[in-house]
């Protein structure tokens, strides 16, 4: 019983971070937003449009998990757990992209309809 | 819509580094006013789709383009928005366990009678801050692609 709350008190312990830190994050969190919202507003356009949304989507996802979620805190056998499957089926998601050309030409040689 | 999600996880952040000090008053009120910014954006969800419907989009059709699209915004934004509106509830009824202190005298808790435990809050908070993080890329490839 003792020990039980013992645990439990060093365990509160365990996530103490500074209400600064969370704040930093939220004000980058903002600025991050009004960057993608001005992406839009200047209409850029083509593939520096589409790697800029990416970006931004991506810091600010990683600033959600990594200080929000208290991944920074984990340990790195869990933060591998939890990020590795996700990075793979994108790997998997853009063999996929590069395969499509190849399967449109196939499916346009052997399967078009005779005209 | 962005803004206000961002804001609800910041005040969720900030609410289980409260909770881990044991601070009820504060947890309390910073998880209510997560929840005040969450039942705003599930308003604003509505007042959008009402626009969009009014507009001509539907499940089965765009007036813009593809009718796909229709059927994957409708889709994804609703059951969205439905996990806000879960998290919303949840918000309320933890922050009410914590207001009424529920977690310092080890309470037990309504359907599980367990005792309840402040893990409650971060658990919450992970919730919440994943309910954010989908947003993050409904955003990104829905309202700005």
């Amino acid at each position: 019983m003792h020990d039980a709350v013992a645990s439990g008190a060093t365990h509160a312990k365990g996530q103490q971070h500074p209400i600064k830190l969370y704040l930093v994050v939220w004000g980058w969190l903002f600025v991050l937003s009004t960057c993608s919202y001005l992406v839009d507003y200047f209409g850029l356009h083509g593939y520096l449009r589409w790697s800029l949304i990416l970006l931004f989507m991506v810091l600010k996802a990683g600033l959600i998990v990594a200080v929000f979620m208290h991944m920074a805190w984990e340990r790195l056998a869990l933060a591998y757990a939890i990020l590795l499957p996700p990075v793979l089926v994108l790997v998997f998601v853009a063999i996929m992209v590069f395969e499509s050309d190849y399967t449109h030409l196939i499916r346009v040689i052997f399967f078009a309809p005779p005209t | 819509m962005t803004f206000v999600l961002i804001s609800s996880s910041g005040t969720m952040a900030m609410a289980v580094n409260f909770g881990y000090r044991r601070d009820r008053t504060k947890t309390a009120v910073l998880m209510l006013v997560t929840a005040a910014f969450g039942a705003t954006f599930v308003g604003m969800q509505a007042f959008e789709w009402t626009k969009l419907i009014m507009e001509g989009v539907r499940p089965w059709d765009n007036p813009w383009g593809a009718a796909q699209f229709g059927s994957s915004f409708f889709m994804i934004t609703g059951f969205h928005g439905t996990h806000v509106t879960i998290g919303v509830i949840f918000l309320i009824a933890i922050a009410r366990k914590v207001w009424r202190g529920d977690f310092d005298v080890e309470r037990r808790g309504f359907f599980t009678s367990r005792k309840g435990h402040y893990e409650i809050v971060e658990i919450t908070g992970l919730y919440w801050h994943f309910v954010d993080l989908v947003w993050v890329f409904i955003f990104a490839l829905f309202y700005l692609w």
